[in-house]
């Protein structure tokens, strides 16, 4: 097991899965773009399903609703994206034709990343006050996803796995986000609009799971 | 201006229990409640209301204890009131800041100083900065944790865990501080410091206070309310709900309960002292099949057939083991049992006790019964106490009876229960016979 994330990179590495990293552009700047930005979508997703878990003392003996537990994760994740961009800016020095305007839309891409990840973990939060074994397997997930989610290179959407894979939320979400923002493919403003509008979408559906759920959450928070 | 805190109108929690006693609700069951859906119970689940029916009010500077058995649901009510739990019927309207200390640990961090949980605290209490660092020496000192504030809260005792939650409370809630036996763990400086404290702060703040002591009730609270089995069966004026609840927590059935709460209990004079008896073992939650068990003075006392035909018999009306008498009544008490075997020596003690359980008197029969060869033998035995003129003042009392013969035989904690009305004016517990006299200089 502690093997398994070398052999599975290696092994996709060497069948070809991350072959493609853009036109062009340095490999460091689209391993160090994605995996800050795929950082953003499963810190989003893994806090929140453990949160309440997390502070359930809290939220038991001193009455602190949910909702502040999951605001709370929005920062910390905005607050952990804020030190790697500024780090990854402070890195552009090696690859001055890299800072372009359209490094002002990381924060927007990231908060819609984080809209949709805390969407997603607020509602398996739900299920994780019932079945707790969930934090961990989300955990594990998170971490596995890292390889399908374009971090280490574009992935081939014509075979079997690349059509499986481009379609995960992770996949499009990283690889949108990076693109924009290293400005090696023209902003689509359909498809920004388009994932911003799915973001909120299942930010709505999960506020109004929050409040249905809210009784149940309490009764057996313990 | 009178300002209402807090108003509860027909409040009803309930819990769906599988058939096997488990809380967990089924996927489904999770699945169509976040959705809205209507859930509901299958065959192998039953809804269990934890409280029902439950309406009360409550206005600034009022308190209110809140009394009940164990499974009263007593600290389900409080958990509404602080938001911890959400009704499932009827509507609960909450004016003012509204915190408390309903749980051991209070919500601490445990890896965090005390200092800094402190600030966490205060800050979900909606204090700012500058208000904590206001009050900060005062909760310090309060709590008395002078030398151990910058100590994980991990290495505090419940007790001290218990004087920081207090502390913090008690600064930092407005409105309405809720407590749940919280007292019952802080030592007994403490607790007598939280007591001058809570009658300082009543007149500004509002208390639900919920305790097992009733003389605490009686001190802090203006109106109380006696829960039992989730619904309230008595609320309003303090003195009348302890008076219902002392009779109720000697009971074990429901249905005798809601009786002796209709019962009308009246007055009548002195007779014979045969007239009334009352049998203890068929009355008594004491059972036969029990072979021991360890009274409040840690002795073990237990029933092996050596005794039987136990029963008390009083020179007042007894009532279901209730009397009613005036400060100024003299009484006698018969206790009669049937010794089965020969023992070694026999002790009856008969020790009266306050409500709250302190020992009032402490009588026993040792300076004439121990040894005596007639006593020990089998048969029938009769033993009188009587008291000239009631030595105690206005309140509820009850008689304890121990037949001992160690390590003793037969225990009964409520043997009788005696209410006594202060008629000619004088003040505490006890009466004493003191010479008074004076002289001008």
């Amino acid at each position: 097991m502690p093997c398994l994330p070398v052999i599975l990179y290696n092994a996709l590495n060497y069948l070809g899965i991350f072959a493609s990293t853009g036109d062009g552009v340095p490999r460091a700047l689209i391993i160090s773009f994605g995996i800050t930005f795929y950082l953003v979508f499963s810190e989003s997703i893994v806090g929140c399903t453990n949160c309440l878990e997390l502070n359930k003392s809290y939220i038991n003996k001193t009455g602190l609703d949910i909702i502040p537990c999951y605001v709370s994760i929005v920062f910390a994740v905005l607050m952990s994206f804020s030190i790697r961009f500024l780090a990854l800016l402070v890195a552009l020095i090696f690859y001055a034709e890299y800072y372009t305007f359209n490094l002002l839309y990381a924060p927007i891409l990231a908060l819609s990343i984080i809209i949709f990840g805390v969407s997603i973990g607020s509602m398996l939060s739900i299920f994780a006050t019932f079945y707790r074994d969930l934090t961990n397997f989300v955990q594990m997930m998170a971490f596995y996803l890292l390889f399908a989610s374009g971090v280490f290179g574009f992935i081939d959407a014509t075979t079997t796995i690349g059509k499986f894979v481009t379609v995960l939320p992770s996949y499009i979400y990283v690889t949108f986000s990076r693109s924009v923002v290293l400005g090696y493919q023209e902003i689509n403003s359909s498809g920004f609009i388009y994932l911003v509008i799915i973001s909120f979408v299942l930010f709505v559906f999960a506020m109004y799971l929050q409040r249905n759920a809210k009784s149940i959450i309490l009764n057996h928070l313990k | 201006m009178i300002q209402l805190i807090l108003k509860l109108r027909e409040v009803g929690k309930k819990f769906t229990l599988k058939n096997g006693g488990s809380l967990q609700p089924t996927f489904l069951t999770i699945l169509k409640t976040i959705l809205g859906f209507r859930v509901h119970i299958t065959k192998s689940e039953t809804d269990y209301w934890a409280l029902r029916d439950i309406n009360m009010e409550l206005i600034k500077g009022e308190s209110i204890g809140i009394v009940g058995l164990n499974g009263a649901g007593k600290s389900t009510l409080l958990k509404l009131l602080l938001k911890r739990l959400v009704a499932d019927e009827g509507t609960i309207e909450r004016h003012g800041s509204i915190g408390g200390l309903i749980e051991l640990g209070a919500g601490f961090h445990p890896e965090q100083t005390g200092r800094k949980n402190i600030y966490v605290n205060a800050r979900l209490n909606g204090a700012t900065d500058k208000e904590i660092n206001a009050k900060l020496d005062s909760i310090i000192k309060f709590s008395e944790l002078d030398e151990f504030i910058d100590m994980p809260v991990k290495t505090y005792s419940s007790g001290m865990t218990i004087r920081l939650g207090f502390s913090i409370a008690v600064h930092f809630v407005k409105d309405l501080i809720v407590l749940d036996e919280v007292l019952a763990v802080g030592d007994f400086e403490f607790k007598q410091k939280c007591h001058r404290l809570i009658h300082k702060l009543k007149r500004e703040k509002s208390f639900v206070l919920v305790s097992h002591n009733t003389r605490d009730i009686s001190l802090f609270c203006d109106k109380a309310i006696f829960l039992h089995k989730g619904r309230i069966i008595k609320y309003g004026d303090v003195e009348e709900v302890m008076k219902t609840f002392s009779i109720v927590r000697r009971n074990d059935s429901y249905e005798d309960l809601i009786s002796r709460i209709e019962e009308k209990r009246e007055k009548t004079p002195e007779t014979n002292v045969d007239n009334q008896s009352y049998d203890i073992l068929n009355n008594s939650s004491f059972s036969e099949s029990e072979e021991y068990r360890i009274n409040k003075f840690g002795r073990i006392y237990h029933n092996r057939k050596i005794v039987d035909n136990v029963k008390v018999y009083s020179s007042r009306p007894l009532n279901n083991g209730e009397l009613y008498l005036d400060n100024t009544d003299d009484l006698t008490i018969k206790v009669e049992f049937n010794l089965k075997v020969e023992v070694s020596h026999v002790r009856i003690g008969l020790p009266f006790f306050a409500e709250n359980g302190d020992m009032i008197i402490g009588p026993d029969s040792r300076r004439f019964t121990m040894s005596d060869k007639n006593l020990c033998k089998p048969g029938a035995k009769i033993i009188y106490i009587k008291l000239n003129e009631c030595p105690f003042n206005e309140g509820r009392y009850y008689v304890c009876l121990a037949i001992n013969n160690d390590p003793g035989f037969l225990f009964r904690e409520h043997l009788v229960w005696i209410n006594i009305k202060n008629t000619n004016g004088s003040f505490g517990k006890v009466k004493t016979n003191l010479n008074w006299s004076y002289e001008t200089i």
